[in-house]
């Protein structure tokens, strides 16, 4: 950074607030407010729901619930044995599972889980001592792990991304190493069209013979190659991207490696990002465990 | 130390430094001290445990963070007109390179300034800026890399544009 940047950062150090900061006992005070304010808030929407319910069984009557036509065949209902990739068989470097098992989760047929409840937990990961760590701002622009991957990204390219229905994410960090995964639920039927929109996005930005940057502050050069396809869930890809970056002054030794991989269950899709320096193994693994949760739905 | 007595201390000791990074993404200064004082009111509603994790302080900013980004993407209309008609002009005290910065980076798209901010103002690593914030470290190197280029751009243009008021 330059040493004006730098001067002027500090600069903000000395900055004091407008007025006076308010005494601790006013701030436990707000927390306590907020506390009743939300128990009252939790109780009217009790009473709201209960209402509803009564009044839709009183006024309404069932209606037969459509089928999802989702391009795997899942259902909510019926989650398959097995979520490799098609046809269903061992994969493909044999690796077992180390996912949950789909069970039946006692949920009406009717009612479809929601994606939180598809969510990666902390057993699927494997040993080591998991922390929840869900990222608070996982986009930035266009709601995908893609967006803005290479200078060739415009958004207008890729139509799922106006049918985004739902949104989910979830994260974990154990070390120095974390893994993060954004759930989508598409709008019917549009699982596939999102997931060959995942492809193209990475097929645009692969590239395969780049220079590293030649100072400080140039562009960071980044790669990615595709390393795995359809090794789980109805299709699956798996994505090692590489950046070469300036530490400070000095060109980094090595380069920082991202893994992503992104799994279709039906119209919902799991990206699950790897990082830093995860194997790619162990990447696959999650990311079966990831399309079991999925398919648990 | 009873549970009130470690919050206050933590508060008195923390407030300020979370002012600043507030202020910084914000660029308000009023707006930042409010949000300051939401975040605390929140961590005491769980201070039992918010006061055992390692970093109370991360906690609180993450939720200083979020309460500013909500009521940013709120007053975004409202601000983009604001900025139309200049800075707003009730922010008395800051110094001129403290107005000229935060000027910049609330021109700089959320992610980037807060990437920045993180680092370079709390001062924290890329790898835990990676962590604050839930993106790989790659993408905290990205939007440093991008912010930084953006804000000598916006900070060299300041006075040439100054000139033309």
């Amino acid at each position: 950074m330059s040493d004006r940047l730098d001067a002027m950062f500090e600069s903000l150090h000395g900055e004091r607030a407008p007025g006076p900061f308010a005494p601790p006992e006013a701030v436990r005070r707000r927390g306590r407010q907020r506390t009743r304010h939300q128990a009252m808030a939790a109780g009217l929407a009790v009473v709201a729901v209960t209402g509803a319910g009564f009044g839709w069984a009183g006024h309404l009557r069932p209606v037969d619930p459509a089928p999802i036509p989702a391009a795997s065949g899942t259902t909510a209902s019926t989650p398959p044995a097995s979520v490799g990739p098609s046809p269903s068989g061992p994969a493909r470097d044999g690796t077992p599972s180390a996912g949950p098992r789909p069970t039946g989760t006692g949920r009406p047929d009717a009612t479809p889980a929601t994606l939180s409840d598809l969510r990666l937990r902390a057993e699927d990961l494997g040993p080591g001592a998991w922390r929840p760590r869900p990222p608070t701002e996982p986009f930035s622009g266009d709601t995908w792990r893609w967006a803005d991957l290479c200078p060739l990204y415009r958004s207008a390219d890729y139509p799922s991304l106006a049918h985004q229905a739902e949104l989910d994410v979830t994260g974990f960090t154990t070390g120095k190493s974390y893994l993060y995964e954004h759930l989508h639920r598409y709008a019917d039927g549009w699982g596939p069209r999102a997931f060959a929109d995942v492809r193209r996005v990475v097929d645009r930005c692969t590239t395969t013979a780049t220079t590293p940057p030649t100072a400080p502050g140039s562009p960071e050069t980044r790669t990615l190659v595709v390393r795995d396809r359809d090794f789980a869930g109805d299709e699956a890809v798996l994505v090692r991207e590489e950046q070469t970056y300036y530490e400070g002054e000095v060109l980094a030794r090595d380069p920082l490696v991202t893994l992503t991989a992104a799994v279709r269950v039906g119209d919902r899709v799991a990206t699950v990002i790897f990082s830093p320096d995860w194997d790619e193994a162990y990447a696959r693994e999650v990311t079966r465990a990831a399309a079991q949760r999925l398919a648990a739905g | 130390m009873s549970g009130e007595e470690s919050f206050d201390s933590f508060y008195r000791g923390s407030r300020q430094r979370l002012y600043q990074c507030v202020y910084a993404l914000t660029g308000n200064a009023a707006e930042a001290q409010d949000v300051v004082h939401e975040a605390y009111a929140r961590a005491w509603q769980r201070w039992s445990t918010v006061s055992g994790y390692a970093d109370p302080e991360a906690w609180v900013r993450t939720v200083a963070r979020r309460v500013a980004v909500s009521r940013w993407r709120r007053a975004r209309s409202a601000w983009t007109a604001h900025r139309r008609h200049g800075p707003p002009p009730d922010v008395p005290g800051p110094s001129p390179d403290s107005v000229a910065l935060a000027g910049a980076l609330a021109q700089l798209p959320m992610p980037q300034r807060t990437a920045l901010v993180l680092h370079h103002l709390v001062g924290l690593p890329v790898a835990e800026v990676a962590r604050e914030t839930g993106v790989p470290e790659g993408t905290v190197k990205a939007r440093l890399s991008r912010g930084r280029r953006a804000l000598a751009t916006l900070l060299e243009a300041t006075p040439a544009e100054a000139h033309h008021v």
